[in-house]
This record gives C-alpha cells, structure tokens and sequence, in this order.
C-alpha cells in the first residue's frame, strides 16, 4: 500500500517509538518484575495468613483457590 | 511488625506515579476518538472534503497520543504481582474478570480497528470507515470501562465474600460487580473528562491556528466541532460529578466528610465550605467560608438529612474495629481448627468489620488484645489527609467552572459569527490546553487518597496489601519507570508540537499553509 509521504515518516517514526517502547517495557519487566510473589494473582494462603494474622505459616493444611474441600 | 511503611510508601509512589504517567495519555485518546467520529460523520454526510481532512488529521494526533500510551498502563499490572502481592491475591478472584476483559477489548477491538483506521481510507467505503471509526471510540471507552468497574470495586466493594480457607475474597455476583454504582458513576464522569480533554485540545490548536491566521476554513470547522462536544461534555463533568459526590455521600461517607473538611455532624442541611484551611490536628477548619444547604443537598439530595462529621464517623469506626476484633479472634481460631458452630457464627456476624480490626497490626501483632488507646490510634488512621483531599478537590472544581466559561464562550462567539476578534479567548484557550489534565490528575488524586487507609475500601488496608520487597528494589525500579515515562512524555510532546506545527499540510493534499507558501515561493522566485 502506497502512503503519502508524510504518512509514511510518522509510521516510520511510531513504528521506532513504538519498537523502543517494548524493549524497555521488557526490559523493565524483566529487571524488577519477572519474579512476582503472586503470581496469576495468587499465593500459597499460608503466606497471606502470615501477613495478615502475623502467625507462623506451620498449622492446618489449607485448601488452595480452586482446590475442591474434601 | 511485619510490615515496613517506607516500603508501602515506596510502592504507592510507584503505582501513583504510573497511574499518573498512563492517564496523561488515555483522556486523549477516548475524547478523540468521539471528535474523529464528529468529523467523519460530516464527511459521510455532506462529503466535504474538509472534513475528511480534519479526520485524517486528527486521527494522525490520536494515532501518535494511541501509539504513545498503548501498553503504558501494563507496568501497573506488573508492580500488582510484585510490589502488591497480597493485594492481588486478596482480590484476585475479582479483580481477574475486567481486567481480562479489558485486555481482550484493549488488544482485539481498539488495536485491530485503529489499523483499519489508518489504513482503509481506500479499501472501504465512506461508511464502512465511519464504521471502523466508531469501533475504535467504542473499544477505547469500553477499556475504560472495565478498568473503572475494577476501580470502582476497590472503591465499594461488592458482590463479594471473604473466604477464610483461601483468604481471599471471592466472587458471589458478578452482577452486583458489573453494576456497582460507584464504578458506573466514575465510568460516566471519567470519560466525559477525557472528553473534555480532548475538546479543549482540539479547541487550543485550532485557536492557534486562527491566531496565526492559516488554514482558517479548517480551523474554525475543527473550533466549531470541539466547542460543542467541549460544552456538551464539561456539563456532563459537572452534573455526573454532582452524582458522584451523591454517590460518595451513600457507601463512601469518610471521603466526602475528608473532601469538605466537615469535622462535626451538622444539623441538617449541611453547609458546603467553599474555601478554608483545614486544620486535622485541631479538627476544625480556619477561615471557612461556608455556603448553607449545598452540601446537604449534594450528598443527600435532601434538606432534612445529615452528613456525618468526621469526629463522629470516628467513633463509628472504633466500633467497627471492636467488631473487627471479635472477627480476628474467631479467624485465628478457624484457622486453628475450631471449626465449632460458635466460632463460625462469631466469624459470620463479624467478618464484614475484619478489615477494621486489621488496622490494628499497625499498633500491635496480638489484635485482639489491643488496648482502647491503639483502637483510637487505628480509628485516627481511617480518616485520609484531609488537606490535600480538599484542596485537590476545590481546585479541579474550580478548573471545571473555568472550562464551562470557555466552551460556552467559545460557542456563543461562534454561533454570532465574532469569533475571530475575540482574540484574548482564543489566547486563554491555547494557554489552557493542559489545564483538563491538571483537574483529570487531581480529580484521579482525590478518587484515590481519599480511599486511604485501604486498597479496598473498609476490607483491606493498604499497609497489608504490599509485598515485603527491600526499599532499595523498589527506588530502583522507581526511578527506571520514572525514566521510561519521561522518555516516551517527551517523545510525544515532539511528534505532537511537530505534526501541529505542520498542520493539515501534513496531509500533502497541496490545500494548506506551509505547501501553499511553497508553492507562492516557487512561483515567485
């Protein structure tokens, strides 16, 4: 497809922005945030019980999200 | 304690400052989408070739502000994982079902129709394109949407129960989620922000352009487009901003009482303070201005309700707190294994006060042993930093009102043909092109540190939320983003004022300023 030539230096131009702006948002991601603590926005219960009841995460086994009670 | 606060402080400064970085870039792009839409419409309808012309080139601004804010908003996603692990955890299970679909609306509607709008002037009909045009609007207004009923969950949280065995909260009426009042009422008066962002955008560069006497016939069609939707969309702000705070004085009385520094329970109806320096020390408010009825009548649409003051939310909260004591114990004992019938009706008439006992880890790991004085220490704490709520508040108002005055005058001047004298309007307006984005970040501001002390409100507190990282991850980090956002700020700023500058000449159909003057130079020389 044949653009004007205006047209095609801004797509030149998004294309590099937007080519740069992945990297770094990978990089990014990589660096600080490619070990989340939750992850699929879930955690063991024992360490959220931790962090809420500021007891120890030894006690009665617990179910996990998704887990079926016995 | 368990606990570190400058690590909360850290990672909210985070969140805070990528909200504040991606919301630069969205009113733009669900404001300009509509006008693109406006545009277009004529363009099918009269099959002006102007009009055609102002779509292209505005849809090339949104096509720079959409490739420059795409994905900024995904590093959000990022830090919930890692700097807000128990957040996400906790509300997972909710949190989970917009967010996805607003991934899926992001990436599969908005993306594939804004390719199609750049790229199918020639492949469809003018009809078919107008089509692809308003698929792009709604796509972008739908993200907003999901992202808002997420928020506005966080605001108000229902449909929803907390699950002690999982200790998380779970899903139990995505109905109640989809249609919470507070999310609908912020969806309607966000995107009419973002409108009239846009419209003041579209409004400034026109009047530049007017100002410089080029590309006129362009100029004041683009002027004539943005006042309208500007004036039809800053009363929509103002009277959707009027629900919320109606809205706010139902589920959310402790921002309302911070937001107008109403310190005691007046008589009703309650009198609006229109200026004043709140002093949360004292608890009073020096050199109030009071307004008599208004409040009143905001928050309760009444004149014989009462807003509930500060102090006495307080002593409402202590309350909840000692509920909230009652629901710890009867949860450390479940999780014991107690599951006696005594313990779970304990659990049961308490659980909804949970997140008020929880205040207390603040003062102490042994909650239910708390003493009455960390129960007032934790009752202060629910109450957010009143002064920068009601300034905050009081300024982004006060930017509406202004805006109002532009877009009415703008239209009336308009509508009398006498625009064009009118040159110290069109000056304000050029001038108050970023003032929409200073109310839009305010307005985000007082949404958002008024919920404090929580993440979601009344159920989890925000010193809980944050994962246990070493401030030092989390300034580096920080300082990475903040970087990043500047980087692509300044990007944008360049293409914008470039493709500005050049005008509808970008467009090379050989109609406007810069490639008639060319063509003037060629033939004179």
């Amino acid at each position: 497809m044949q653009l004007p030539s205006f047209d095609r230096r801004l797509a030149l131009e998004i294309t590099s922005v937007l080519i740069v702006k992945c990297t770094l948002l990978w990089l990014a991601w990589h660096a600080w945030f490619a070990h989340p603590l939750a992850k699929d926005m879930n955690m063991p219960p024992q360490l959220v019980r931790q962090q809420i009841l500021g007891a120890p995460a030894s006690g009665p086994a617990l179910r996990t999200p998704g887990e079926t009670p016995k | 304690m368990i606990f570190a606060e400058d690590v909360v402080a850290l990672s909210r400064l985070q969140f805070g400052a990528t909200a504040l970085f991606h919301f630069l870039f969205v009113p733009l792009t669900l404001g300009l989408s509509w006008i693109l839409v406006i545009c277009e419409s004529m363009y099918v309808m009269t099959g002006q070739q102007v009009y055609k012309d102002m779509t292209r080139f505005w849809g090339k601004l949104f096509g720079i502000n959409f490739a420059m804010g795409v994905t900024t908003g995904i590093t959000m996603e990022f830090q919930f994982g890692t700097n807000w692990a128990y957040y996400s955890h906790y509300v997972g299970d909710i949190f989970g079902v917009p967010l996805a679909i607003e991934g899926l609306m992001a990436f599969f509607l908005e993306s594939t129709f804004v390719g199609l709008f750049f790229f199918g002037w020639d492949r469809l009909s003018r009809v078919q394109h107008l089509g692809v045009t308003f698929l792009v609007a709604l796509g972008s207004n739908l993200s907003a949407l999901w992202i808002l009923i997420a928020n506005g969950w966080m605001q108000n949280p229902v449909g929803a129960e907390f699950n002690y065995e999982t200790m998380r909260m779970e899903l139990t009426s995505i109905a109640d989620v989809f249609f919470n009042p507070v999310a609908q009422v912020k969806f309607v008066h966000t995107v009419a922000a973002g409108y009239v962002a846009a419209s003041m955008f579209v409004l400034g560069v026109s009047s530049w352009y007017l100002l410089k006497a080029r590309d006129t016939g362009f100029a004041i069609r683009s002027f004539a487009v943005a006042a309208g939707f500007g004036l039809a969309s800053v009363l929509s702000v103002i009277i959707l901003g009027d629900e919320s705070g109606y809205t706010s004085g139902e589920v959310q009385k402790v921002k309302l009482a911070a937001i107008e520094a109403e310190w005691e329970t007046m008589p009703a109806p309650a009198t609006f303070t229109a200026i004043g320096i709140p002093n949360q020390k004292e608890e009073r408010t020096d050199y109030a201005i009071r307004i008599p009825y208004v409040l009143g009548l905001i928050a309760t649409r009444s004149v014989d309700k009462q807003v509930t003051g500060i102090k006495d939310l307080k002593v409402e909260y202590e309350g909840r707190i000692r509920s909230g004591m009652a629901a710890y114990d009867a949860l450390q004992k479940l999780l014991a294994g107690d599951k006696s019938d005594p313990v779970k009706q304990q659990f049961e008439a308490h659980k909804h006060d949970l997140g008020f006992g929880l205040l207390l880890k603040k003062y102490t790991d042994k909650v239910t042993d708390a003493t009455p004085e960390q129960i007032k220490l934790a009752a202060n704490d629910t109450i957010p930093q009143v002064l920068p709520l009601f300034f905050s508040f009081r300024i982004m108002v006060g930017l509406g009102f202004l805006f109002l005055f532009i877009f009415a005058a703008s239209f009336y001047f308009l509508a009398r043909r006498n625009l064009a004298p009118q040159r110290w309007l069109l000056k304000l307006i050029v001038f108050s092109i970023p003032l929409p984005w200073v109310a839009i970040e305010l307005g985000w501001f007082v949404a958002e540190y008024g919920r404090q002390p929580w993440t979601i409100s009344g159920v989890l507190p925000t010193m809980l939320s944050a994962s246990a990282l070493e401030p030092g991850q989390l300034h580096f980090s920080l300082l990475g983003l903040l970087a990043i956002y500047s980087s692509l700020f300044v990007i944008e700023m360049y293409l914008m004022l470039k493709y500005i500058k050049l005008g509808p000449s970008s467009l090379h159909t050989g109609q406007y300023h810069h490639e008639k003057t060319l063509k003037q130079g060629e033939q004179h020389a």
